[in-house]
């Protein structure tokens, strides 16, 4: 008896197996490959050129994986399983992402933004070269005698590490290497603390299910940039803004979780009574202002925001003569603009795009710099060092 | 290619598989020999022409050997030097000559990369030669057959380090079954399971308190990197053994077991006995014995030990500390041989506590390569410049510690029992294990196709 079941259990198994594999990998090759995936916002593999040097180099092999893993059946649903299997084993991490104090109250699980791994080399590297990069763009301010203010947008983790019940020093220990390494000519204003505080007394200033700050965030930010820039006396009051609300965001945190325990996040529209007609050109086309709507039907919300992300971003006013105000920018400045274009015309450039600087002063002659810059591409990428 | 791969999994292995059973019985070496050499050429093709070399070499001077053994035991013993001299030179070039070179002060040559797997399948080449010489296995005298010995990919790239005479007869018949399928299957499933769940998350863990290390180091944290280097290797090792014991059930063969639950050892001798199975027998039958074993004396024996250590450690890596780690172990069995083991036998708990420290300090030292560092890591475990403890330290221990529990269980025999007895009272439980085998299965795909960090531990091999 027990030696007949086992046969059949036997038989069973190597049906599974075979059948599975077969069926994935027939599904594989035969569903056609997505360009994109809409929840974790960004552009899939697509099948890699094949070359005999890009095969003896290896690289075509390595490609070939990453389409695999990029095109593969079911990729939402392994995505899921994964996050789920790594809940189970109580890591409270996944893919960077760790899981706040409320986790085990189901509904109200937090998503918060990667811990990044620093190497010790590698934050020495990019934390020098950042001091040299901003030493060489306040040469550039200098020159022509205009200030020059810079913002480094802490991460998520940053923000809300009081809030998280176990205490994780990192942060304070970055941004004080961070605050130490910046040349003290560039114009430093420290938003750590204040966001901190703003957080810890409940103020939504950063999503939880997305790296980057909320709309009120961004607004905070204008305000300590207008005071840096000495004029405190014309920042708006937010109580002229009407808000517009669009619930249900879920950005990039929430995709890399993989568990879709969270509550979902609201984002913010601030809009200006009788505000003026401004100009809102992204790479040579007009997008029509500050907020494009189309984008927040889809996954990629935060895209509203001029159009997204782009090289080079104009803002300019019909009528009396304004100052001029060079952004050197990553995506966080996407929700602060509208707030400064206000009070000057905007020219911003990516730092994700290498640009000639010194080409951009002589067309636009700004009347002041700002770099903003999140803390995370600040120590993982060299992206400043695209200005030149 | 590597067995964690979604391209292993769902492309290489159903064709292999498939091109394997409709290939007629004569054939089936000849696939196997051609699909493994796909296996090993993907990702870096140029160093299938380094195995061909390797493989037509040692099976053309094996007709020499076996030709003037009887007759002329010179010549055949000439023939056996070339064989090992051109192997095992190929070896020295590819994996130490930079080393050597670098240490001497000698021009080193640039680009040149490790074939993947060459420290496993020159002992298995070797292996064959020297037992022909030895005339306890006959001469191979199929080229297909002995370069599917050699090339067969499931114990290719990390073992286990299969010998001719193990699997000489398997070569020429061997019995593909739905029962030895299914146990392919499991045990593959299962290494599969090790590699992506236990061995790669513990090795972030590791990743990343030596971050935090890196800021402060502490006490606590120094003692949890060397808990998860040997949760991860342990897992890693054993679990890349796993599948290629599962891997070759698939195509009728039976590999010989390389771990034995390793962690369980109340000794560092017994460790070494549990350990990576197929290599110390290999050190053992070709170094050890050959050199006089045991049989020459109590000083002879240590001098014989000293040398297999050596290049044991020498074997892991060509570099300073996978030296030193051969020598360190070299040290605590001599001592034990000379006066501890008695002891530890009768005391089994301090023997265990005893083995696991020494083994797991003998990690830190395999895992860096910088001797400032692995003095440094000494320090810090005692508490000489650090911290006992800090708050972000604090915080992994809490988070990591279900984990560390689910991969101590994983090292001891207990899961394997509780199975095995559920499995006589319960027959029907066959069908439970047989869907959670399928389970796993499909964790493991989502493992692979969510992957953050999954080192590959044996390029240095």
């Amino acid at each position: 008896m027990g030696f007949r079941l086992k046969r059949y259990a036997e038989k069973l198994l190597c049906a599974l197996f075979c059948g599975t594999v077969a069926l994935l990998a027939l599904l594989f090759f035969f569903i056609p490959s997505s360009e994109f995936s809409e929840t974790e916002n960004r552009a899939l593999k697509q099948r890699p050129n094949f070359s005999a040097e890009l095969l003896f180099s290896g690289e075509y092999t390595a490609n070939v994986n990453d389409y695999f893993a990029d095109q593969f059946p079911l990729r939402n649903v392994f995505v899921k399983l994964k996050g789920a299997s790594e809940l189970a084993l109580l890591k409270r991490e996944n893919n960077g992402v760790l899981y706040g104090r409320r986790q085990l109250a189901v509904k109200e699980f937090d998503a918060y933004r990667s811990r990044i791994e620093i190497s010790e080399d590698t934050d020495r590297i990019y934390l020098d070269s950042t001091k040299a990069q901003l030493t060489a763009l306040h040469a550039f301010a200098e020159k022509v005698d205009i200030p020059m203010v810079t913002i480094l947008p802490p991460r998520t983790v940053d923000v809300f590490d009081p809030l998280i019940s176990y205490d994780r020093p990192d942060g304070d220990r970055l941004f004080a290497q961070m605050e130490e390494t910046l040349p003290p000519d560039a114009g430093y204003v420290d938003l750590l603390e204040l966001f901190r505080g703003k957080a810890a007394a409940g103020e939504s200033v950063y999503y939880r299910t997305d790296h980057h700050w909320t709309t009120y965030g961004a607004y905070n930010a204008y305000c300590e940039i207008m005071r840096a820039l000495g004029k405190q006396d014309e920042i708006i009051a937010n109580e002229r803004f009407e808000i517009e609300q669009i619930p249900d965001f879920s950005g990039t945190t929430a995709a890399r979780a993989g568990v879709p325990l969270y509550e979902k996040d609201v984002l913010e529209l601030w809009h200006l009574p009788d505000d003026g007609a401004y100009s809102v050109v992204a790479d040579g086309v007009d997008v029509g202002g500050f907020y494009q709507r189309e984008y927040l039907n889809g996954s990629d919300k935060y895209a509203a925001f001029l159009d997204g992300t782009h090289n080079l971003t104009t803002v300019t006013l019909e009528g009396d003569a304004r100052q001029t105000l060079l952004i050197a920018k990553d995506s966080f400045a996407n929700c602060l603009i509208p707030f400064l274009a206000r009070h000057y015309n905007i020219v911003a450039v990516n730092l994700h795009t290498s640009t000639d600087l010194s080409a951009l002063f002589e067309v636009y002659a700004p009347d002041a710099l700002l770099v903003v810059c999140n803390a995370e591409n600040l120590i993982t990428t060299g992206d400043l060092g695209n200005l030149r | 290619m590597v067995f964690s791969s979604l391209i292993f999994v769902f492309a290489y292995l159903p064709l292999t598989l498939l091109i394997y059973y409709i290939s007629p019985l004569k054939l089936r070496n000849l696939a196997l020999f051609a699909l493994s050499l796909v296996f090993y050429g993907w990702g870096a093709p140029r160093h299938i022409l380094v195995m061909v070399v390797s493989i037509v070499s040692a099976y053309g001077f094996g007709f020499g050997i076996e030709k003037c053994r009887d007759s002329n035991k010179r010549l055949a013993r000439l023939f056996l030097i070339l064989s090992i001299s051109v192997n095992l030179g190929i070896l020295v070039f590819f994996k130490y000559y930079n080393f050597f070179a670098g240490t001497v002060g000698l021009p080193q040559i640039a680009g040149v990369s490790l074939p993947i797997g060459i420290s496993f399948y020159t002992f298995q080449i070797l292996s064959y030669s020297i037992d022909l010489y030895r005339n306890t296995v006959p001469l191979s005298k199929n080229i297909v057959d002995f370069g599917t010995y050699v090339t067969l990919f499931p114990q290719l790239i990390a073992g286990p380090i299969v010998r001719y005479q193990d699997i000489r007869e398997q070569l020429k018949e061997r019995k593909e079954s739905v029962s030895l399928f299914a146990a392919g299957v499991s045990r593959f499933v299962l290494g599969l399971g090790k590699k992506l769940i236990l061995a790669d998350g513990a090795a972030s863990i590791a990743k990343s308190l030596e971050t935090a290390a890196g800021f402060e180091p502490t006490v606590i944290g120094t003692w949890l990197i060397m808990l998860f280097y040997s949760f991860q290797i342990y897992f890693d090792f054993s679990g890349y053994s796993d599948m290629a014991i599962g891997l070759g059930k698939l195509f009728g063969f039976h590999f010989p077991e390389n771990f034995n639950y390793p962690y369980i050892a109340k000794s560092i001798t017994e460790f070494w006995r549990r350990w990576h199975i197929t290599l110390s027998t290999w050190f053992k039958e070709y170094v050890y014995i050959p050199l006089g074993g045991n049989r020459a004396g109590r000083g002879r024996s240590y001098f014989n030990l000293a040398v297999v250590w050596f290049l044991t450690g020498f074997w892991h890596g060509a570099d300073w500390n996978y030296l030193l780690w051969g020598v360190y172990f070299c040290v605590f069995l001599i001592a034990e041989k000379a006066f501890l083991l008695k002891g530890l036998e009768k005391r089994p708990w301090v023997g265990r506590l005893y083995a696991l420290l020494v083994i797991g300090f003998g990690w830190m030292i395999f895992f860096h390569n910088d001797l400032g560092l692995i003095w440094q890591s000494a320090k810090h475990l005692f508490g000489f410049g650090a911290a006992f403890a800090d708050a972000s330290v604090a915080y992994e221990l809490l988070r990591v510690l279900p984990f560390a529990a689910v991969c101590a269980m994983g090292c001891t025999p207990l899961p394997r029992k509780l199975i095995s007895r559920i499995k006589e009272r319960r027959p029907s439980m066959e069908y439970v294990f047989a869907v959670a085998t399928m389970l796993l299965f499909l964790i493991c795909v989502a493992y692979m196709v969510n992957n953050s960090f999954s080192p590959f531990l044996y390029f240095i091999f």
